[in-house]
């Protein structure tokens, strides 16, 4: 079945399902109206006019509470029913913008299917001679496949993606696939080929005078650093990214590595000051998230079994579920933490199994790692007692 | 009084910095930014009157972005203009009905667009 993904969706939802109002249905039903369109253009028989107007309002029935992926998916037929057939990269627009959508709803699989569609659209022969467009889209498929921990399936997309942006001669977009290509790396735990690609990557991007890049490469080898237990060349990467970059997500997310060099340096007051300055006030949802898992870990590690209760509950009224998989695999890790150093280490224990299987899945080496190293540091400790 | 409006301008920092203070001596109260992933979040922490965008980003195409901006604030389905540079770039902006900036524009020729957004012309 084509848009199989689509349909096993639906099919999980259970027997109260129902197709009105089902922005699922109404995704499936526009995708099928984008292949028509493929297939034979723009609508001309008045048979197929009755079929786009009942489309419009089987999107219509979609609630205000979903009111954002209605009007995605009412522009889809907007612009398909004026666009010529030659028109291909800008008719895909708002498909693309709709695998967005899905991708920030954290439905990965939903969104890499959308993101599927598009790259085979443009990568074809009737498809587009716009290289940007066709890189873009496969570096876009590259991120759902990594999200959803098909590393193997990421690695292509990305390296397809970085063939199709040097042809393209975009040089901030070369760079960007080499960035995608180095965070696969690290996330598979190969340490020594990430800092090799970003060291690349952070050279050209200062030769050609492109800061906002740069500014993402280094943030992502301090990264590198870090997991490496280098902590001071980390700030250093950090704190040059932090100065290149006006971007104030990015910011965020900088200043939270800071602080997550100071917690591995034991300058806790001071981490603690960060996280709890981003916990209130940053801008990004998931840089609070973020900082509030971290204010669990600094809980721990001073020994503070009432902040850790506070904070973890502060966490839980955190919609986490909206959150990426690995921020979630983070908090439980840390409230294993506290498990087992407040409360019971076997129930810790239990949780660490089940959680280093969980980063296994996601492909994420270095904080499956992260969890055996914990793992195996506590049944070394329990084991002369047993 | 009048209400400031605001403007979400989502350029490389060259263009941007030209435009944003005859943008600012107009009346509009100018945010910038200059890639997707920004856009997007600047975005979901208040409503914006008009949004000046490039039709090619660092991270992404614009008319995607301006889809996806335009899908959580629907005033921006119509209060859109484009900045292009290449005729590929003109022909994707054309399917989105949106006004076309094309490169190199003057710091008035922006101003008279943005205040057209609302059919008013701004003293300047």
């Amino acid at each position: 079945m084509r848009h199989q993904p689509f349909v096993q969706a639906m099919a999980d939802c259970g027997d109260t399902y129902r197709l009105e109002g089902s922005e699922l249905y109404a995704g499936f039903l526009v995708l099928r109206h984008f292949d028509e369109w493929l297939a034979m253009g723009t609508v001309h028989t008045s048979e197929d006019r009755d079929a786009v107007l009942r489309l419009r309002q089987q999107i219509e029935t979609i609630p205000d509470s979903a009111f954002e992926v209605r009007s995605l998916l009412g522009t889809v037929l907007d612009v398909l029913g004026r666009a010529k057939p030659t028109d291909i990269v800008g008719a895909v627009g708002p498909l693309l913008a709709y695998g967005a959508y899905l991708d920030s709803r954290n439905q990965y699989r939903l969104g890499q299917h959308v993101l599927s569609i598009v790259t085979e659209t443009l990568d074809s022969p009737v498809g587009s001679t716009d290289l940007f467009s066709v890189a873009v889209a496969y570096l876009e498929y590259g991120r759902f496949a990594h999200r959803l921990g098909e590393v193997n399936d990421a690695e292509f997309y990305y390296a397809r993606g970085l063939t199709i942006a040097t042809q393209s001669g975009d040089d901030d977009l070369k760079l960007y696939a080499k960035i995608c290509l180095g965070r696969l790396r690290l996330n598979r735990g190969d340490f020594v080929g990430a800092e090799s690609l970003l060291d690349t990557v952070i050279a050209e991007a200062r030769r050609n005078d492109l800061p906002s890049v740069e500014a993402c490469a280094l943030q992502l080898r301090g990264s590198l650093l870090l997991h490496s237990k280098r902590p001071v060349d980390a700030i250093r990467d950090f704190s040059i990214a932090y100065s290149l970059t006006p971007n104030r997500s990015l910011r965020e997310l900088l200043l939270g590595d800071l602080a997550a060099c100071a917690t591995v340096l034991g300058l806790w007051q001071a981490a603690c000051a960060i996280q709890e300055k981003l916990a209130r006030t940053a801008h990004d949802r998931i840089a609070r998230a973020y900082a509030l898992v971290n204010l669990v870990e600094l809980a721990i590690l001073r020994g503070d079994h009432d902040q850790y209760r506070a904070r973890w509950q502060q966490v839980q009224a955190y919609p986490l579920a909206t959150m990426p998989p690995l921020l979630n695999l983070y908090a439980q890790f840390y409230a294993a933490n506290g498990v087992e150093r407040f409360e019971s280490v076997s129930a810790a224990l239990a949780t660490y199994r089940t959680l280093s299987t969980r980063a296994k899945e996601l492909g994420n080496v270095v904080v499956e790692r992260l969890i055996r190293e914990r793992l195996d540091t506590v049944l070394a400790r329990e084991q002369p007692q047993s | 009084m009048t209400k400031q409006r605001r403007l979400l301008l989502v350029e490389d920092l060259g263009l941007a910095g030209q435009l944003s203070p005859a943008l600012t001596q107009a009346g509009w109260t100018v945010q910038t930014c200059t890639s997707a992933r920004e856009a997007i979040y600047l975005i979901k922490q208040q409503e914006v009157d008009g949004l000046l965008i490039a039709a090619t980003l660092p991270d992404e195409r614009g008319d995607v972005v301006f889809y996806r901006l335009s899908a959580s604030q629907p005033q921006l389905r119509t209060h859109t203009a484009f900045f292009t540079r290449t005729s590929h770039e003109r022909e994707v902006v054309e399917t989105t009905q949106r006004i076309d900036l094309k490169i190199p524009v003057t710091p008035d020729q922006v101003v008279r667009t943005v205040n057209d957004f609302y059919g008013t012309s701004r003293a300047s």
